[in-house]
């Protein structure tokens, strides 16, 4: 399900309401860092790995400075192979193109592997209105379908679920017995319930998360077997893909396979990397490409490095703030630091609020496979969008009020004077309250009564 | 093609010209990945793989491919089998053989109890193997199968995936996946579960 467009996303209440149920934020943040503490063994055991995160790094940055080539190439060998190939400009186009290949068809029933670019364009919904079912196959995103909520994080759709609440989905849906959260029954029902969707479907669409330009091969990864399941039986298979997918070579792969999934769940490989190059006998192969402001955002070179994302997640996984406060507070099917970079540039608006979800720790760049320095375009996205006069209001007037004070010392130390004195005088729960968010968590401890100024004086005599 | 149509010829014209009026910028490709991760016994290495992707690995001579099958419970229990090409296997129960002579429905082939297939190279540091065909039928059950048993010359186990690219010809057919372990998911709490849409297990036998 796509995320509300309407107004701008305010991270700081959306999390405020995820961490308000006792305990919900602890579960989160420890299941997260259990699948962060599975990529670091998993990473470990690969001492090249450094390298190996330069060198896809490289290619990738060759590939976004290259675009246009690598397009072309792929549009040519794909079609030679039999795929026939479209590009839409915008989501629309995609949805409308996506449409029409299902309505020739005739295609009604119609199984959808992950695919976030899917989502982003809200082609469920779309897709919907016109009278077709799309079933999503992958486990996590099946729950979030039935729980009519976009999906938390890219990797693991539903991983801001409890098993309760799973259970009373599937009770309600597809009819398990009440009060059962067993995961391994759980998934054995959802295993009964998608394989008999995947033998009805007429039309199969999936992402792609490697395109060759060489050979004009999609490559797609899943753990489940939804993605080859799903393509198997039906005449039609619809791939998806950014255009930024795109690899130059086959060889390149050998790169990509191994960091895509020590990354993303701490896995050497996901079960299945499967390579398809043009459509199977009996089938016909549609691939979509869409641009949705990615040939603008290739074009600023200042953030283009983010083009190179490979969807991993790490960077979810490892975020401090992720963590707390869960994949939707983000209001973007991308969340987490790679969410953040990304927003702003398709809606620099709606998005405005999101990069001051960051404490600027930096762990993000530290494990992105494809070395995006996450945290410094982070940073520069808080400058830009100041600079576009999309800084909220009151953090305007206070910089604007700190910076007249920090730079005029006659100003400064009376104000400090008077500042820490009343923070003194203060009881405990004014004082939490004066000091903002900061203080809603945690008790703000009463200043010293002499200033650090006075102190480092004393102490040099 | 008509442009007028949503994702015509006026698109693709439009964002390939706008891709090609971005500023150049001479950022070359790096090449060959120049890493150098052996192990020193591939073999070993590589049934420490599939384990820790969930399935089991038996190394055998291969003649004994047969005999290991009939001590294998899904294969005596299969009522409907799907043999790869390059196996030679009678099921003593009398299984019904799926294949693409006999079966002209390709749902038919989710019915599959148990696939037996050929596959190479094996790769040690994560335990895929790679199969690769143009037969629908041997596609449909090499997923929708419930139990996958996988035969893999010893010889052709390579160290990483970069060997393992360098062995394959990716264009040789229109499919071609690399297998590593059993369907499984951990989309409910974390929680690790074997056998998600497509196989409940998955046996590797590494033939010498």
């Amino acid at each position: 399900m796509k995320h509300s467009s309407a107004a701008v996303v305010d991270h700081r209440a959306n999390a405020a309401r995820f961490i308000a149920e006792p305990g919900r934020s602890q579960w989160h943040d420890q299941a997260l860092w259990f699948v962060r503490s599975k990529r670091d063994r998993a990473t470990a055991q690969i001492p090249e790995w450094e390298a190996l995160r330069a060198h896809g790094a490289a290619i990738k940055r060759h590939v976004v400075a290259n675009l246009g080539d690598y397009l072309a190439a792929f549009i040519a060998k794909a079609e030679a192979v039999g795929a026939t190939v479209h590009v839409a400009r915008d989501a629309a186009e995609h949805n409308a193109i996506v449409h029409r290949l299902l309505s020739a068809a005739g295609a009604r029933k119609v199984v959808k592997s992950k695919s976030m670019l899917t989502e982003q364009c809200g082609l469920n919904e779309h897709l919907h209105e016109h009278g077709i079912e799309v079933v999503d196959t992958d486990l996590g995103e099946r729950i979030v379908q039935l729980a009519k909520e976009p999906p938390s994080h890219i990797v693991l759709p539903a991983i801001h679920k409890k098993k309760e609440e799973v259970g009373a989905l599937f009770h309600q849906h597809l009819g398990t017995p009440a009060g059962l959260d067993d995961p391994l029954k759980l998934t054995r029902a959802a295993r009964a319930h998608l394989r008999e969707r995947f033998l009805a479907a007429d039309a199969a669409i999936t992402g792609v998360n490697f395109a060759v330009a060489e050979t004009g091969a999609i490559v797609i990864c899943t753990n489940e077997g939804n993605m080859d399941f799903g393509t198997a039986l039906p005449d039609l298979h619809i791939a998806c893909m950014g255009l930024e997918k795109l690899v130059p070579r086959a060889e390149d792969l050998g790169v990509f396979t191994r960091l895509l999934a020590r990354s993303a769940t701490g896995q050497a490989i996901t079960t299945y990397t499967s390579h398809i190059r043009g459509p199977r006998r009996g089938q016909q192969l549609h691939i979509v490409i869409v641009d949705d402001g990615r040939v603008s955002h290739a074009a600023d070179q200042e953030t283009s490095d983010s083009l190179a994302c490979i969807r991993c997640g790490a960077c979810m996984n490892t975020c401090p703030i992720f963590r707390r406060a869960g994949g939707l507070a983000y209001g973007s099917t991308i969340p987490g630091p790679i969410g953040i970079v990304l927003a702003p540039h398709r809606e620099p608006s709606r998005a405005r609020k999101l990069p001051d979800a960051c404490s600027v720790c930096g762990s993000c760049s530290d494990v992105c496979p494809v070395k995006i320095p996450l945290h410094q375009q982070i940073l520069t996205w808080r400058k830009r969008l100041a600079d576009r006069g999309l800084m909220d209001e009151m953090k305007r007037a206070g910089m604007v009020v700190g910076s007249a004070v920090l730079q005029r010392p006659w100003l400064f130390r009376p104000l400090a004077w008077c500042g820490r004195m009343a923070m003194r005088l203060l009881p405990q729960g004014l004082r939490n309250r004066a000091a903002g968010a900061w203080g809603t968590v945690r008790d703000v401890p009463k200043p010293p009564a002499k200033s650090f100024q006075a102190q480092w004086k004393a102490r040099k005599k | 093609m008509n442009s007028d149509l949503p994702g015509g010829a006026a698109s693709r014209a439009d964002v390939l010209t706008r891709l090609r009026a971005l500023p150049r910028r001479n950022v070359p490709h790096p090449g060959v990945f120049g890493g150098d991760l052996r192990y020193e016994d591939v073999a070993a290495r590589f049934a420490e793989s599939v384990t820790a992707a969930g399935g089991h690995c038996v190394r055998l001579a291969a003649a004994a491919v047969s005999e290991a099958l009939d001590a294998h419970d899904a294969w005596r229990a299969a009522r409907r089998v799907f043999l790869g090409p390059g196996l030679d296997l009678v099921h003593t129960e009398g299984a019904q053989r799926l294949d693409t002579a006999t079966v002209t429905r390709l749902h038919d082939f989710a019915e599959t109890d148990i696939t037996v297939l050929v596959g190479a190279p094996g790769v040690a540091e994560n335990g895929a193997v790679w199969i690769a065909s143009d037969d629908p039928g041997l596609r449909a059950a090499l997923v929708a199968t419930q139990h996958l048993v996988l035969v893999v010359p010893a010889a052709r186990l390579v160290h990483t995936m970069h060997q393992g690219y360098a062995a394959i010809d990716t264009t040789a057919t229109g499919y071609g996946v690399w297998v590593a372990g059993p369907s499984k998911t951990a989309d409910i709490e974390q929680s690790l579960v074997i056998g998600a849409h497509g196989p409940l297990s998955l046996l590797v036998l590494v033939t010498d």
